[in-house]
């Protein structure tokens, strides 16, 4: 048999104090569904100790490139795109969209409402015409989420697993139901 | 001017990333940053710029779907970064705590292209100092948003996925100013006269 699809598994769950039953539970989905998953919460053969008494910017950089490696070594990413701590996604999982992306990874994006983002928003909204602005002036992009990540991701509504099922269809086809 | 990764002098050609787009006074901003980037030897890519290769014809649209005009878009402000040789990002907190995504998404990209990578925010403080919203603090003296979750606590105002990107503080021109001090030194190093800032 071929070497399973290996996901790499992003998002802001790594800053939760249940972030490592989080990643545990996702990297067990991923097998059921046919992938291996790859959670930089719990690390990887593939990645280095962290060393943690080098000091903390040294530390960071070899955190960063464990999860480079990880990604370069997918063949997709799932993220969580929800927004955190605020109305936009965790900005570290930005960042690897727009990374995997330039390695010509696949790419999810799973978020709880794919309403567009001036619905969503909890707080003042008006248009003027052509968008939806918020009360800094600023303007709502049309879609679910910034363009930059529905552009190249397909956005799903629901959770990781939603995701994952969606992947299942594009990687295995119909053939079997899980 | 600066040296290139092949070792070439020339001017270098930089994406700027960030939410100036979203506001109604952006084309004035357009028009200030051009000028500012002018002013430190380095030539100015504002997203909607429209390259004389591109007028949006670099992607076509199937249909009038969403989906076509964000590809459309994408596709516009990747060619962009793909122009340029280094990105110069505007991360500050975008409605919350975290930087606009779109920002952060081609900064992924930037790197993931070999760009020399810098950024500028208002308050360059670590993280856990700079945190706008309500801290707790955990048993364990780890510092936290209202919901628990860790604040980043690596010296770095930013995720660590922005590591390996400069982060100078202040505006755009904050950082022209010590992207222009860092060229300016390689080229000195290299037995070049450096770019004089008029």
């Amino acid at each position: 048999m071929n070497k399973k699809p290996v996901v790499y598994i992003a998002g802001p769950e790594c800053f939760r104090p249940d972030g490592t039953e989080l990643a545990k539970k996702a990297v067990e989905l991923c097998e059921k569904y046919g992938f291996e998953g790859i959670s930089p919460v719990l690390g990887h053969p593939l990645g280095d100790e962290v060393d943690f008494s080098q000091g903390k910017k040294s530390a960071a950089k070899q955190i960063f490139y464990n999860n480079i490696r990880y990604i370069n070594n997918c063949d997709l990413v799932i993220a969580n795109i929800n927004n955190f701590r605020g109305w936009e996604p965790d900005g570290g999982t930005c960042f690897e969209i727009g990374y995997a992306y330039s390695q010509g990874k696949k790419l999810y994006g799973f978020m709880d409402d794919t309403r567009p983002c001036y619905e969503k928003y909890i707080g003042n909204v008006h248009w003027d015409g052509v968008f939806w602005r918020d009360d800094n002036g600023a303007f709502f992009e049309t879609g679910a989420c910034n363009l930059m990540i529905s552009g190249p991701a397909q956005i799903i509504e629901g959770d990781f697993e939603a995701a994952l099922k969606k992947a299942y269809e594009d990687f295995y086809g119909n053939k079997e139901e899980k | 001017m600066f040296i290139d990764k092949n070792g070439v002098v020339r001017m270098p050609k930089a994406y700027l990333a960030g939410t100036e787009i979203f506001f109604t006074d952006s084309d004035e901003t357009q028009e200030r940053y051009h000028q500012l980037c002018d002013k430190y030897g380095i030539i100015g890519y504002y997203p909607p710029d429209i390259a004389p290769e591109d007028e949006f014809k670099e992607y076509v649209k199937k249909d009038d779907s969403l989906h076509e005009m964000e590809l459309q878009l994408f596709t516009h402000d990747l060619n962009q970064i793909k122009r340029t040789d280094i990105i110069i990002a505007n991360l500050n907190d975008y409605r919350g705590n975290e930087p606009d995504s779109g920002t952060a998404v081609e900064c992924g990209i930037a790197w993931g292209y070999g760009h020399r990578c810098f950024a500028f925010i208002d308050d360059a403080r670590p993280m856990k100092e700079r945190f706008k919203g309500v801290k707790k603090v955990r048993e364990d003296g780890t510092v936290t948003d209202k919901d628990g979750a860790n604040l980043e606590d690596f010296d770095s105002p930013l995720n660590l996925m922005f590591c390996e990107f400069t982060i100078f503080e202040g505006g755009l021109e904050e950082a022209l100013k010590g992207i222009r001090k860092i060229f300016n030194e390689e080229l000195v190093a290299a037995g070049y006269e450096p770019f004089e800032v008029k």
